[in-house]
């Protein structure tokens, strides 16, 4: 087979769009100059080979594969990791087509564009994707049905045309039927426990949403990032809105500017102690990837999902950063008492301040606690100090070094995190032990899913106090600004839940679309497999026994497969007057008159008339204009002709119809 | 390489003659076979391509890319593909399968040009049968069957004459995704008659024993008879040279007369000569009496035939030329 089967233009065309289509899933991560350089090279491409059916010179292929990888390595910075591979791969495949001029060549280019179709996934595994992915790889089949053909040898052919008709309903044809088997396999093929070499993870450049650190501006530059960053569903009740506090990771350390977590030492020797003192609520998380560790829990979590751990400050952490989508089980109470004891460490840290700095936040917190009130009270005055004249806004002016005394006293305008911050700043400076935490409030009820939609906009930052025998207590000083001193549009109309309309149920449906397919396809794993078998008697399923499984349905849907595409096209489309006479002749039939397989349109008009004497006349008609166009020596009747006898025998049908009714004649 | 196949290919096709004489079962549908053929699965063979193979390979490489990184929409589409390849293997055997070689024509020849060969090919299932391929012995062709069935013309070198069995033709396909190649033997029970091949450069034909005496052309004849080609021994002002240098070779006026006396083509005559070339020049012979419609009697060992000059008479004469021993 090492013959050489010239490539005709159509079917190079086609080859070519199957490349693009396959970079193009790859254009959001890749940099801008490259993509450039690829189209531009993709472009003299094109037209050089519309011009004359030959490899370009090598010369010229040598000078673009030096550009192309220098462009690859300048623009990443190397030639390894999950970025520089996939541009890397797309820059060799479109140098590959400057020298594509036979089947073989074209077949590989369409091969490897499948594989890096699939490579789009390990950066963005959204239905959009897989169904941009799907359509490249249906396109990748059919040019392979076109590059066998023997017209796409036909060097002659310049059109821009790409993909034939019956080449693309063969192709489809094959892949919609292959999706029974793939379902099949997708369900039982056994899963690895543990990957067998590394993770892609650590070139994980995905937007995070919320990072580990809190400055100014760090959440409300999500503000208007409307991308999910979880779906939570319910068992049975859901807390309001108002309590929805999805409480991520506990902030501790300020240097003035930026809030930080307690880093590595995170466990603290206190025993994490959450008692519930009202309604408890049972929920299902699916957590988009955060490259994070930490998990959003419903504040504040009575349990530790399965394969996660809590520490001291009430902060759940999985055992790796969260690179897929995460389903987890999560157990909570919004009326608790959290750390009733405060051990020493956490008070140490609960109190600690920079040295210095912000002197006027300081001496205020000073009479507080000369005035020698207790913690609540505190907490009280300081929520006082947000009145009428603060102003929630996204873009607050920039703070000078004392930021807090700033903020407080002459800008007063910020977002959550300026006021969180301030909030925990004054209660430190009075002696009352307090800690920033972050993570989401509140989210959207789909009704048509029954779930919540946490967006990244949601994220949000509030303080924790603890107070003697109440353990942390919440307070969100940014649920004090009054309505009308949010200062953006953009906000308001966030805040406004009840935009109700078919944007919204649009906007919906699709969030709905995303959340199944991240529960049934994304988060679906060896555990979600062993919870399925479970459920038909297997308990825990041997991969002998998942393959096994696997052969089963495989088999079956072949079988399927095979009778779906063996299966004649029932009907052939009738031509024009064939469909209307057939039609008359169903009418017809359902009023007693039922034309005999050997009888003639002529015979059946006049036995029909012999039935239906008033119709005697037009029947008569009808049926000689149907043997005249259908069976004259006539090869192209005049379209009026046509138009005119499928006129009249609507017409007829209408008056049957009319005269007996629409079902059987009375 | 070449002097290996020589070495080898002798021995490798003896080894194959015998395992078939002793295991009749492997080789049932390469027998030869009465027509129509109808093509069936049990005897559609299949097998990947090298293209076929290297996609696999590819497969392999993304499903283990996808259980790696527990990917579940990279495994779903992996999986989709592999489906779409299973898939396309029972249509590259359906291809094939529902195919029926109905009947087979040729016209004969004589030795030494192709022998075409028409084949029809009905088709079962009422679809089109797309990028077919048949090959025989050293020739082969690729064709569309659309879905009514249709012809295809293959043209088999000829070397010999007599009879030529139509011998193993193989019919293969990679449709749709040219991964897979699917192929049947056809043996057809029919042969082909291969004319001898006439003798180039033959002294003309002999005069006839005319029972009036004249001789088959003359110049002298009366009825312009046409051109003909050059042939050594013609007299030289037989030559029409007008015509000669219209064309660019040498031509020679003929002229017959409508006299009915017999021409004799006797094979013992040519006594001098070896069998083959005899026949060869017999054959020069029939075809120059035929064109020139002069009746002739043609005497081979055992038979006397004619005399006539009718096509069917040349058919005969052909025919017993062909398959003289």
């Amino acid at each position: 087979m090492s013959k050489r089967v010239p490539l005709g233009w159509p079917a190079f065309l086609s080859t070519t769009i199957v490349l693009i289509g396959a970079i193009a899933l790859h254009a959001a991560w890749m940099p801008v100059a490259l993509l450039a350089a690829i189209a531009a090279t993709l472009a003299l491409r094109v037209s050089l080979r519309r011009r004359r059916s030959r490899p370009e010179r090598a010369i010229l292929r040598l000078l673009l594969l030096a550009a192309l990888l220098a462009g690859v390595y300048f623009s990443l910075g190397n030639l390894l990791g999950r970025e520089a591979g996939s541009a890397l791969l797309s820059a060799l495949l479109v140098l590959k087509l400057l020298e594509t001029d036979t089947r073989r060549d074209a077949r590989l280019i369409v091969t490897v564009s499948c594989f890096l179709a699939m490579c789009s996934f390990l950066f963005q595994q959204s239905p959009m994707q897989v169904a941009f992915a799907c359509i490249v790889v249906v396109l990748a089949l059919a040019t392979l049905v076109q590059l066998q053909s023997l017209a796409s040898r036909d060097m002659a052919d310049r059109r821009w045309r790409a993909f034939d008709s019956d080449v693309m309903a063969g192709a489809g044809r094959l892949a919609l039927w292959s999706v029974p088997f793939a379902a099949a396999c997708f369900l039982f093929f056994p899963r690895l426990g543990a990957p067998l070499w590394g993770a892609p993870g650590d070139t994980f450049t995905g937007r995070t949403g919320i990072s580990d650190t809190m400055e100014p501006g760090a959440l409300s530059s999500l503000a208007l990032d409307d991308t999910p960053a979880m779906r939570v569903s319910f068992q049975g009740a859901m807390p309001a809105k108002a309590d929805r506090y999805w409480r991520g990771l506990v902030l501790w350390w300020f240097d003035g500017r930026t809030w930080a977590g307690s880093g590595a030492y995170q466990g603290f020797r206190d025993e994490p102690s959450v008692e519930a003192r009202g309604e408890t609520y049972q929920y299902d998380v699916m957590l988009e990837p955060t490259d994070q560790r930490w998990l959003f829990m419903l504040d504040a979590p009575l349990s530790v999902p399965a394969g996660a751990t809590m520490g001291g400050d009430i902060q759940v952490r999985w055992r790796q950063p969260v690179r897929d989508v995460l389903g987890y089980h999560g157990v909570s109470s919004s009326r608790y008492v959290m750390q009733r004891e405060l051990g020493s460490t956490q008070r140490y840290m609960a109190l600690s301040l920079p040295r210095g700095g912000n002197p006027r936040a300081r001496a205020l917190a000073a009479t507080w606690r000369d005035a020698g009130l207790d913690a609540r009270a505190i907490a009280r005055r300081g929520l006082a100090m947000i009145d009428n004249s603060f102003i929630y806004t996204l873009e607050p002016p920039l703070l000078a070094r004392d930021s807090i005394d700033d903020f407080l006293f002459s800008t007063r305008a910020g977002y959550c995190e300026h006021y969180a911050s301030a909030f925990t700043y004054l209660m430190r400076a009075a002696g009352v032990p307090a800690r920033v935490v972050i993570g989401y409030q509140g989210g959207q009820y789909n009704a048509a899913g029954d779930y919540l939609t946490i967006r990244r906009a949601d994220a949000h930052a509030w303080s924790e106090i603890w107070v003697e025998n109440e353990g942390w207590v919440r307070i969100d000083p940014t649920a004090e600004i009054s309505p009308a001193n949010i200062a953006d549009d953009a906000l308001s109309a966030m805040e406004d839940d009840a935009d109700a309309g078919w944007l919204r149920s649009l906007h919906e449906r699709w969030d709905l679309v995303g959340f199944w397919w991240n529960r049934a396809v994304v988060e679906f794993g060896q555990i979600r497999q062993q919870r399925l078998l479970q459920q038909f008697g297997i308990d825990r399923a041997t991969p002998a026994q998942l393959i096994g499984l696997m052969a089963v349905g495989a088999t079956l849907a072949i079988a399927l497969a095979g009778w779906g595409l063996s299966r004649r096209r029932v009907r052939q489309r009738a031509d024009g007057p064939l469909a209307a006479w057939r039609r008359l002749c169903g009418r017809l039939a359902r009023l007693g008159v039922a034309r005999q397989p050997s009888e003639g349109p002529r015979d059946f008009a006049v036995r029909a008339a012999s039935a239906l004497p008033e119709f005697a006349p037009a029947l008569d008609s009808v049926s000689r204009r149907f043997v005249t166009l259908r069976y004259a020596a006539v090869n192209d009747p005049a379209d009026g002709e046509l138009a005119g006898f499928e006129r009249e025998a609507r017409e007829l049908e209408r008056a049957l119809s009319r005269r007996y009714g629409r079902r059987a004649r009375p | 390489m070449a002097a290996f196949q020589a070495l080898w290919r002798p021995r490798w096709e003896a080894l194959l003659r015998r395992a078939e004489r002793r295991l009749p079962a492997l080789t049932r549908y390469r027998m030869p076979e009465a027509l129509p053929i109808a093509l069936h699965g049990r005897r559609v063979y299949i097998l990947p391509t090298g293209f076929g193979v290297f996609f696999g390979v590819t497969l392999v490489t993304m499903l283990l890319g996808a259980l790696n990184f527990n990917n579940n929409s990279a495994m779903l589409l992996t999986f989709l593909l592999a489906g779409a390849v299973f898939m396309s293997l029972s249509r590259t055997v359906a291809n094939l399968a529902r195919l029926e070689l109905t009947t087979l024509r040729g016209m004969p020849v004589h030795a030494g040009q192709p022998a075409s060969l028409v084949l029809r090919f009905g088709v079962r299932d009422g679809r089109a049968h797309p990028t077919c391929r048949i090959a025989g012995g050293p020739v082969e062709r690729e064709f569309d069957l659309p879905a009514d069935g249709g012809e295809i013309e293959l043209a088999l070198p000829t070397l010999r004459r007599g009879w030529l069995a139509v011998g193993r033709l193989t019919l293969s396909t990679e449709y749709p995704f040219g991964m897979f190649r699917a192929w049947s033997v056809l043996n057809p029970d029919q042969s082909l008659l291969v004319y001898p091949a006439p003798e180039p450069g033959a002294p003309p034909l002999p005069r006839g024993e005319a029972r009036d005496g004249h001789a088959r052309p003359t110049p002298g004849g009366d009825d312009w008879q046409g051109l003909r080609e050059f042939r050594t021994g013609d007299a030289r002002r037989l030559v029409a040279w007008k015509a000669s240098a219209r064309h660019d070779r040498l031509l020679v006026k003929e002229f017959a007369s409508p006299v009915a006396d017999e021409l004799l083509l006797d094979f013992e005559r040519l006594g001098s000569l070896p069998n083959e070339q005899r026949i060869a020049r017999l054959t020069r012979w029939v075809l120059d009496a035929a064109r020139l419609q002069t009746p002739f009697t043609l005497v081979v060992p055992g038979q006397r035939i004619g005399p006539g000059y009718d096509a069917h008479h040349v058919e005969r004469c052909l025919r017993e030329l062909a398959l003289l021993p």
